[in-house]
């Protein structure tokens, strides 16, 4: 069930309903009631591996209860270990076996040995990866202490399958979910309508936007040789715009349904296409990823590497970028993409340029030129990078770049441009980068805290919105991260 | 705010959402109603149907008719079509109306209540439709989100219809459009492995019931405006014909249309370049079909075998053997 779609509105509607009038005001009643609507959200989206995603919740509730009752020493350490691999096991199996056989079988045809004709086609069940960083950090902060393991079994399942967040985040920490959901929630009309007007946002992103560029940029990406260089250099531009607001969207639906229910989920999205460097990008894409590598790849990584100095930054870098990269999936073009990300970085991190105010923080209605220009090389350089995504494989991203030059006008004879963006969408990416240009230090672009707009016009700002999401409006498209 | 401010902010923004979209169909709809349906004078044959007969009548080739059939069309649609171009236009006669070997399969009704078929032929036909036939969309969550897209959708037309007066020809109707794609090959090599495979899906003709239903109600819509409805099964390729229930098509016309005009061109000998795939000509077959068949309407449509043989051509054959 996608949150664009109608099906999705109905249901969201009855378990609103449900959770604020019918059920008891205890947090035992509210939770079951989460929790049931989220077992039936998934199973109506993924029902084969409902049970599997069940039954590992449940061994990683007792496993961390498990951990806290063994003293400090080998046998804890061994317990931790275990349920770190059968997480890992869990996502290696299912995102990376296809790739590993069929790598195997490349390998060995290259050396001239028949591979046996083996064949593996695992299926991925939606969400693992979130899921199971999830898990991930939940047992690694009970291992470390940092948090009391749940004892609740309802609550920690309710944590686990939130239904906002199971199929595509933010992964949210037991930190910061769990406290919200032990106490009985009140009603908040502010916070409610706060969400409504998120998941508003979130829909003109993903519903005006991101699906209205895809068949743009599957047309040019499909046949690059066709096009001309414009074309192909605007379809690169626009997929991390697409890949934007197709997932700034969804965060922002998950996090305005969550607030729905009296919940705050944490930020995925700080406009990052107006990061100045690269450090300021990753501090403003996909949040909540990165805080996780962060704190359980890169800081435990450069404390053990800490005697070999900037060598063991560098390493720490590379590592984590690593992991983001193949984070997205079992392919070369991911690998890649993270060995780019880590090459951007290294250079910021050695000169000690990390942590320097992001554009963010200034109130300006213009940049100043300087910081304009880093934001549009940032975006470029972001472009080009991030259109690895979109490749199938490395041999395809050749092919679009090869084709960007071959095709140049000057070169082919071919026009510049040989498809043009219809003029409402180019309308629709500049209201959506004004609009979060002006809002860049709010949570989303429909807060109108300090900004002094008469309640009609901002009625009028609600209904054009929702009028544009109606019309515009397919069949349901599936949101690019639920692959991942 | 309160609960009840929000819940009351909440339903005025759902009231004025729907009042906005309500006018707007409404317009919409006023303005597709004002298109003149009149066809040029001297026309007396109207073609309706699916894309068999959308590919395969070039109307521009064979007098005094238009071809309106498209691709994906319901019977539903065909009928509320014919309804309102009997009105408009008192001259016409005949309507060739598309029946090939799918048309009332079960899949078919699909063309009526899916999402996919919801989407394309809703916004084109709405207006057409009256309460009756509408009812058939009530329970269908998607037809209400289409009707709302319609505006949007026509935005086009709109604009061409405030700025003056529009004809038949902008409401999108369809109507002949020959094409030169060469998908035989392929369709063949598909039919070919499904046969291997065994995963053919057995037809059940006649089980789709809105075909059924509005298939009759543009029989009998002929009927009461003195027009001579003729069932049309255009060529196909000799695969597809195999590939078909054809005893369970040929029993259903015998039990249910005994006496309904019936032309029967399936099997019109046509070499593989008149086909686009193996159930549609392509430009070249439609111009070579229509031909032959404006041939035989000036003859005054002499009785037709299967194999398009009027009794003269058949007599010579089996004299010939």
């Amino acid at each position: 069930m996608l949150f664009n779609s109608g099906e999705f509105l109905i249901f969201l509607t009855v378990v609103w309903v449900l959770h604020w009038w019918i059920v008891p005001r205890s947090e035992r009643w509210q939770n079951a009631l989460l929790l049931a609507a989220s077992l039936v959200f998934y199973a109506l989206s993924d029902l084969q591996f409902l049970a599997l995603l069940l039954a590992s919740s449940l061994i990683n509730h007792a496993l961390a209860l498990h951990l806290v009752r063994l003293p400090e020493g080998r046998a804890r350490s061994t317990w931790f270990w275990l349920g770190v691999s059968f997480n890992l096991g869990l996502l290696i199996y299912f995102k990376y076996a296809n790739f590993f056989v069929e790598a195997m079988a490349q390998m060995f045809a290259s050396m001239g040995l028949a591979s046996g004709g083996f064949v593996l086609a695992v299926l991925l069940p939606l969400g693992i990866s979130f899921y199971t960083f999830q898990m991930l950090g939940y047992l690694i902060n009970v291992q470390h202490e940092e948090i009391d393991p749940c004892k609740n079994r309802l609550n920690f399942l309710t944590y686990v399958f939130f239904f906002p967040k199971i199929l595509a985040g933010p992964i949210e920490r037991a930190q910061h979910f769990l406290p919200q959901i032990e106490v009985p929630r009140v009603l908040d009309p502010e916070l409610i309508s706060d969400g409504l007007r998120q998941i508003l946002w979130g829909l003109f992103a993903k519903v005006v936007i991101a699906d209205e560029l895809g068949p743009y940029i599957d047309t040019v990406f499909g046949a690059p040789d066709a096009h001309g260089s414009g074309t192909i250099l605007g379809a690169v531009m626009l997929y991390i715009v697409q890949i934007y607001c197709d997932f700034s969207g969804y965060s922002n639906i998950a996090l305005g349904v969550a607030k729905l229910f009296g919940i705050r989920l944490v930020i995925n999205f700080a406009y990052p296409l107006f990061a100045v460097d690269i450090s300021d990008f990753w501090r403003k894409w996909h949040v909540s990823l990165t805080s996780w590598m962060i704190d359980h790849v890169f800081t435990p990584l450069s404390f053990i590497l800490r005697d070999m100095g900037k060598r063991g930054l560098v390493i720490a870098i590379s590592v984590t970028f690593f992991c983001v990269g193949i984070w997205h999936g079992a392919n070369w073009t991911y690998v890649v993409f993270g060995i780019l990300q880590s090459i951007y970085f290294i250079p910021l991190a050695v000169g000690a340029g990390i942590g320097r105010a992001s554009v963010n923080s200034s109130t300006a209605l213009l940049p100043a030129p300087g910081r304009a220009l880093r934001m549009l090389g940032m975006f470029v350089l972001m472009s080009f990078t991030f259109a690895l995504l979109r490749a199938g494989s490395l041999g395809s991203m050749a092919n679009i770049y090869q084709s960007m030059v071959i095709n140049f006008p000057l070169n082919s004879g071919k026009q510049w441009s040989t498809m043009p963006l219809a003029r409402d969408l180019i309308l629709y990416i500049i209201v959506l980068l004004c609009v979060e240009w002006i809002q860049r230090g709010k949570e989303h672009g429909l807060v109108w805290e300090r900004l002094r707009v008469p309640k009609l016009v901002r009625f009028a700002v609600y209904l054009v919105i929702a009028q544009l999401v109606i019309w515009k409006s397919g069949m349901g498209n599936n949101f690019i991260y639920f692959q991942f | 705010m309160s609960v009840g401010r929000l819940v009351l902010n909440a339903f005025y923004f759902c009231l004025l959402l729907l009042v906005f979209n309500l006018v707007s169909i409404a317009i919409t709809r006023s303005l597709l109603l004002r298109t003149d349906l009149t066809f040029p004078t001297g026309t007396n044959t109207l073609v309706l149907g699916d894309s068999q007969v959308e590919w395969a009548v070039n109307d521009s080739l064979i007098p005094r008719t238009v071809n309106l059939a498209q691709g994906g069309e319901a019977y539903l649609y065909s009928y509320a079509k014919a309804k309102h171009f009997f009105e408009a236009n008192p001259d016409l006669d005949t309507l060739w109306l598309s029946f090939n070997y799918m048309a009332l399969d079960h899949v078919q009704d699909t063309l009526t209540r899916s999402d996919r078929y919801i989407k394309f032929k809703l916004p084109f036909n709405f207006f057409l439709l009256d309460a009756t036939d509408a009812c058939i969309f009530l329970g269908l969550p998607k037809a209400y989100i289409t009707l709302a897209q319609t505006p949007f959708i026509r935005w086009g037309f709109i604009r061409k219809a405030v700025r003056g007066p529009t004809n038949y020809k902008d409401l999108n109707f369809g109507g002949y459009s020959g094409t030169t794609e060469q998908k035989l090959k392929k369709d063949l090599s598909v039919r070919a492995n499904e046969q291997k495979l065994g995963t053919t899906r057995p037809p059940e003709f006649g089980a789709a019931r809105d075909q059924v239903e509005y298939l009759q109600r543009t029989i009998d819509l002929c009927r009461a405006n003195g027009v001579t409805c003729i069932l049309l099964n255009t060529p196909v390729h000799p695969v597809a014909q195999k590939g078909s229930d054809t005893t369970a098509y040929y029993a259903y016309i015998q039990q249910h249309f005994p006496d309904q005009p019936f032309f029967d061109h399936s099997s019109w000998q046509f070499p593989d370049s008149c086909f686009r795939d193996a159930v549609h000509l392509n430009a070249h077959g439609a111009t070579r079909y229509t031909t032959r068949l404006e041939k035989l309407r000036s003859k005054g449509w002499p009785t037709l075998d299967r194999q398009g043989r009027t009794p003269e051509e058949r007599d010579n054959a089996v004299q010939q053997q």
